[in-house]
């Protein structure tokens, strides 16, 4: 009886409707896979390579490419995230966690712990800045970075695409509170 | 009469804007301040003062206004306490003042300076002080005598934006200064930021005339300045822009003031700074002569009456005394002449530089050398002011005029505020007769440049300013080399040569007669009240300012304190510098609440975390319960039906037949590694490294000294993987001290901590049906031996992924459902339509502390207050004897923990049934106890419960788990007594039989 039920899936801001004006746009991606890794630069390095072809960054904030469309985010000396597409999450976490076996590393499954909003547009820059210290400025936040910040209460990812486009993650529970704000503010930047 | 000159100033004379004054109908031009467009409509009496309730003119042209302080808008545009001198006037703009009452031209308030004699400094606390009860009334009396204006009635109806931004260099002040400072540090390559207050930037230069530049007329060079750095991508130019404080680490705050042509737009932006390097060009504040009268409407400081002439176009007066003591006024004398002014200046110095008396021979205007005004006093429109010669102490009365205008100028003050602000050193100047900045502070880089550092002539500040450019870009790393020369310009005539006295005498001594020699606008200060301060002991500058409250009025003396102080030291017959100057604060000028609060208002006033179920709650009829940043349903409303009956029989449904619970707040840990259990055993009082794969334990932690600190129920997942829980309060305290111990104390641990707290949704599955509903939408085989109690499975609940836990915070038969997040709605929806049948009701946290309490299961922060130890809340049990060590052990241990009397968790039974006590009633002995008394202890919960048809209630009591079926007596705030009988804290299913089953 119970394998007759259908369970259906659905994002916190599956509800809000893309916004899309000249100057700003911000809409909520596709779920991803994401998977914290947590190792201490020892062998968990090769076991990640074994597992995703790529090494852990070292240099804080920076990220490298994972296959097609992955990518590995630095979010601490210690801890990655990983972002691939969700229909891997299974595979890759099942590789990781046996790759990890017997070292000290640890891969967990937190794909929806958070969602992902993009942002772009000449006006994202400033949208970001109102609630947002970090420096935006291209030479210390290069295009293909990342950081780890707070967009006034809630704590927030940034991982820059592009001069004015960014993948901001959030938690779920602040998904709407960050997606209102951002809204908001871009609304009153534009004056309308 | 309209005293606007047919030509000049900044004005834009094409677009008329139409304002009101008080109701009536003005107009004026784009580029007018309110107080500009108000001068030329022949307007000055602006304000009542503060104590005496003079008749008070416009005096300054910028930050340092004590009178121009007007109301503008109505309802939710209304903004009290507007500065006039520095607010752009904008099209139908309501401006009222706000003091004088019926209204400024009559105020019966005035009758107080005939009293004035019984209004010393420190009235008001020699008055007001007895008795303490009254001083709700007098408040009232104060605040309307004080002029102070009413509150808006409504919200600001305008948003308010923030800016975070970065830079090399930060300019403050667009001056000639500011400029040439930002053009050497833009060249060399820097991120340059360049802030002025005003909406156009060159300061002075718009106010008097002034040498040329680099070998152009001064206009011209500001232009190309202008258009240079406009043209350079990495400067950033914001005027009308007044940067308010200056923090650690070179933090300013600064806000930016906008046209707001609509009410969508922007009002303000608040813009927080971060710059490597502070470059403080904010200029100079002219200061007042203290003289007698000094306060009549008409006398106004020099130098506004160029800006107004410069700026504005408006001739204050027709028939001007400029009344000095340094060269700066000259200039300005000479464009009141130009502007067709009939013109004359008393200068307090007996002889004068050359070339400034060849200049007003020239010119045929008269100059009265060592000569001031001993007495001005109002006589209809005009001021009537008496000369005479003053030398030492020694007055001869020469002349008196009847004048339109007095215009002042005793020197200028640099405006240090930033500097010290941002603890740089200041040092006394005799030659300025100000204190001018010394030495930075190292974790604040910064320089002051120009007037701001006491350089008081163009190619000076010109030269130092440039350089200050440069060697702030090369600490920046930016010393790109441009071929473009820096400003410069040739000696110049302006050498100020102030001649300080403290206030000008009059033929009596200051202390006696009638006149008053005003030293603080603002809050009615005058000279005898700083010479009283200083006879009655308040010799330190700090104890003056706060008894007469010379400084205290919202331009926080930026005129007068100057005066104030030197006035002090002349009493105690000290050097300025020994008296030392007033602390300097953040901000700078007056700053709105709007601009502070940015966006943080309505819906986006707080953060509200939601669960992935949320959706669900919204359209059921949840009532929310703010759970720290969780909106959390506190029951679900049917029909409007009130709280209690929603809790009424939402406990039922639990206790007899199935309830559901969203439990995904919870904090949630994922531990890993191979000494996870060896951790847990440090954390937990309890022991972790036996609990076998697969089952559940519920854990206690305590801090360091002991107390309790959170619990929270722990699986293991497998040998070296754990998942634990945590209250919702304290998911994010937990996982800070789990890592605080492992990367401090114990870093030889293999062990990582990860929150995966929104990861799952949760939804705990309640009452006697459970198992029956779970097994009709899982594959999970429920039957007790095979899911026994405290162990955890594995399987597909409704169709998703699942960890499902037999625990029970409810006391029954319960399952706690995780699936990962994106499932969570769907389960819930599928729980709830199939538990239809079985009239599933859903239930929210005041259900679940009613049935928690009827187990006696604490809840860490309600039951427990951080002084409690695992035996004050009858955990005793919790705490291993067989562990060698754990946090908080040692301390367990110490004496008052052991001591008897100790204060414990007990149950109260009321001896009315139907009464339900007050949380945070204290508890006595004896019914007829009032207060002051001494208490037991105190109601920590306290519910109706319907399960046992009766109230009932846990409290900490002194010694009591030692006093079951003693009667207490709970003290109601409505001053019942209420009688309950202490019990144990267990009042349902002792025997756990139920959640076993």
């Amino acid at each position: 009886m119970a394998r007759t039920i259908v369970a259906v899936t659905r994002s916190p801001l599956g509800e809000r409707a893309e916004i899309k004006s000249a100057h700003y746009q911000q809409q909520e991606i596709a779920p991803l896979a994401k998977i914290i890794i947590r190792g201490q630069g020892g062998d968990e390095t090769g076991a990640v390579r074994e597992v995703l072809g790529a090494e852990p960054p070292q240099t804080p904030n920076t990220v490298v490419r994972v296959g097609q469309s992955g990518q590995l985010l630095w979010l601490g000396p210690e801890e990655w995230l990983l972002w691939q597409a969700s229909e891997q999450r299974e595979k890759t976490l099942n590789a990781l966690q046996s790759g990890f076996a017997g070292i000290h590393a640890a891969a967990v499954d937190v794909s929806d712990y958070y969602t992902i909003i993009r942002v772009s547009g000449s006006a994202v820059n400033a949208v970001l800045a109102h609630g947002c210290p970090l420096d935006l400025r291209e030479r210390a936040f290069p295009v293909g970075q990342c950081a780890q910040s707070h967009y006034r209460q809630a704590a927030i990812l940034l991982y820059r695409t592009g001069t004015d486009s960014y993948d901001a993650q959030i938690r779920w529970s602040f998904a709407e509170y960050v997606w209102d704000y951002f809204a908001t503010v871009a609304k009153t930047i534009a004056g309308d | 009469m309209s005293k606007r000159l047919p030509q000049g100033g900044l004005i834009d004379r094409n677009e008329t804007l139409s304002f009101t004054f008080n109701g009536r109908a003005l107009t004026g031009y784009a580029g007018d301040t309110i107080a500009s467009a108000l001068l030329a409509n022949d307007i000055n009496l602006v304000a009542r003062s503060f104590k005496y309730h003079r008749p008070r003119g416009i005096y300054s042209a910028g930050p340092e206004e004590p009178h121009a302080i007007f109301t503008i808008g109505d309802g939710a545009t209304h903004t009290p306490n507007v500065r006039g001198t520095i607010t752009p006037l904008k099209n139908g703009m309501a401006v009222r003042t706000q003091s004088g009452y019926p209204s400024v031209e009559l105020d019966i308030g005035a009758a107080v300076s005939l009293m004035a004699r019984l209004l010393p400094p420190g009235f008001y606390y020699k008055t007001f002080m007895q008795p303490a009860k009254a001083w709700m009334t007098y408040e009232k009396f104060i605040r309307r005598a004080a002029s102070a204006a009413p509150p808006p009635p409504q919200a600001d109806a305008d948003p308010y934006l923030h800016r975070h931004t970065h830079c090399d260099v930060l300019v403050v002040g667009g001056g000639v200064s500011g400029i040439s400072a930002a053009l050497a540090a833009a060249r060399a390559g820097a991120d340059v930021l360049l802030a002025d207050m005003q909406a156009q930037f060159g300061g002075t230069l718009h106010d008097g005339a002034a040498e040329p530049i680099s070998g152009m007329a001064a206009g011209d060079w500001l232009a190309a300045a202008l258009a240079e750095l406009n043209e350079l991508p990495n400067v950033t130019l914001l005027s009308s822009t007044t940067v308010q404080g200056y923090h650690d680490y070179n933090f300013l705050i600064a806000v930016e003031e906008h046209p707001a042509a609509n009410r969508h737009q922007p009002r303000q932006t608040l813009w927080k700074i971060r710059a490597r390097q502070v470059i403080i060009a904010a200029g100079a504040l002219e200061r007042p002569l203290i003289f007698a009268g000094n306060d009549c409407p008409g006398v106004m400081l020099a130098a506004a009456v160029g800006s107004y002439i410069r700026r504005y176009a408006v001739l204050p007066g027709r028939n001007i005394l400029f009344f000095t003591n340094n060269d700066s006024t000259y200039p300005i004398a000479f464009d009141a002449a130009d502007a067709g002014a009939q013109v004359e200046i008393a200068d307090l110095r007996k002889d004068n530089h050359g070339y400034w008396q060849q200049q007003a021979n020239k010119r045929k205007i008269p100059v009265h050398y060592g000569s001031g005004v001993i007495s001005c006093v109002q006589t209809g429109r005009h001021l009537s002011a008496h000369l005479a010669y003053i030398q030492n102490e020694q007055i001869t009365p020469h002349s008196a005029h009847a004048y339109d205008i007095v215009a002042t100028s005793g020197g200028w003050t640099p405006t240090v505020h930033l500097f010290s602000q941002a603890r740089g050193r200041l040092k006394w100047d005799d030659r300025l007769a100000a204190f001018v900045p010394d030495q930075a502070a190292a974790i604040n880089p910064c320089i002051a440049v120009g007037s701001a550092n006491g350089i008081m002539d163009l190619p000076t500040c010109l030269k130092n300013a440039a350089k200050a450019g440069q060697e702030a870009a090369a600490a920046c790393g930016c010393n790109k080399k441009s071929d473009k020369p820096l400003p410069q310009a040739d000696s110049s005539p302006l050498t100020l040569n102030p001649l300080y006295i403290p206030y000008v005498p009059t033929l009596l001594p200051i202390e006696r007669g009638i006149s008053k020699h005003f030293v603080d606008l603002a809050n009615d200060v005058t000279a005898a009240d700083i010479l009283l301060a200083a006879r009655e002991g308040y010799q330190s500058v700090e104890h003056m300012k706060r008894y007469t409250a010379a400084g205290f009025g919202s331009e926080q003396g930026k005129s007068g304190n100057i005066n104030a102080l030197t006035l002090l030291a002349h009493a105690l017959g000290k050097k300025p510098a020994e008296v030392g100057h007033t602390t300097y604060r953040p901000q700078y000028t007056p700053m709105s609440f709007g601009a502070v609060t940015g966006m943080d208002r309505r819906d986006l006033f707080a953060q509200k975390r939601r669960t992935p179920m949320d959706p669900w709650h919204r359209a059921n009829g949840a009532v929310y319960e703010d759970v720290g940043d969780w909106k959390r349903p506190r029951y679900f409303s049917i029909n409007y039906e009130s709280m209690d009956a929603a809790v009424w029989r939402e406990c039922k449904a639990a206790r007899e037949t199935v309830a559901l619970m969203d439990a995904s707040t919870l904090g949630k840990i994922d531990i890993q590694g191979k000494d996870a259990a060896a951790f847990l055993d440090m954390v937990y009082t309890n022991m972790f490294s036996n609990l076998a794969v697969g089952k559940c334990r519920y854990g206690l932690m305590l801090r360091e000294t002991g107390m309790i600190f959170d619990d929270g129920v722990t699986a293991r997942l497998g040998d070296n993987h754990f998942h634990m829980t945590t209250s919702t309060g304290h998911a994010a305290s937990v996982l800070n001290w789990l890592e605080e111990w492992l990367q401090t104390e114990w870093p030889h641990l293999e062990v990582f901590c990860t929150s995966v707290t929104e990861q799952w949704a949760v939804m705990a599955l309640v009452g006697p049906q459970a198992r029956q509903l779970l097994s009709e939408v899982s594959d999970l085989e429920l039957a007790a031996e095979a899911f026994p109690f405290m162990s955890f499975r594995e399987g597909q609940v409704c169709g998703a992924p699942a960890r499902v836990f037999r625990i029970s915070f409810s006391g029954e038969l319960a399952y706690e459902i995780n699936v990962p997040a994106a499932y969570g709605l769907s389960v819930w929806e599928t729980l709830m339509a199939r538990g239809e049948q079985y009239g599933i009701t859903p239930y929210g946290t005041e259900t679940m502390h009613v049935l928690r309490a009827e187990k006696g299961y604490i809840i860490v922060g309600q039951d427990t207050d951080g002084t409690m130890i695992p035996a004050d809340a009858g955990l005793s049990w919790m705490v291993s004897k067989k562990k060698k060590d754990f946090l908080g052990r040692r301390s367990l241990a110490r004496p008052d923990m052991l001591r008897a009397g100790r204060p414990r968790l007990v149950g109260l039974l009321p001896a009315d049934e139907q009464t339900v006590i007050e949380e945070g009633a204290q508890l006595v002995n004896r019914a007829g106890d009032k207060p002051p008394t001494h208490s037991l202890g105190f109601v920590t919960s306290s519910y109706m419960s319907p399960t046992l048809g009766r109230s009932f209630a846990l409290a900490v009591v002194n010694d009591g788990d030692q006093r079951h079926g003693d009667t207490v007596y709970a003290a109601m705030l409505d001053e019942r007594r209420i009688a309950a009988m202490i019990t144990d804290t267990v009042f349902y299913d002792p025997d756990g039989g139920r959640l076993r089953g």
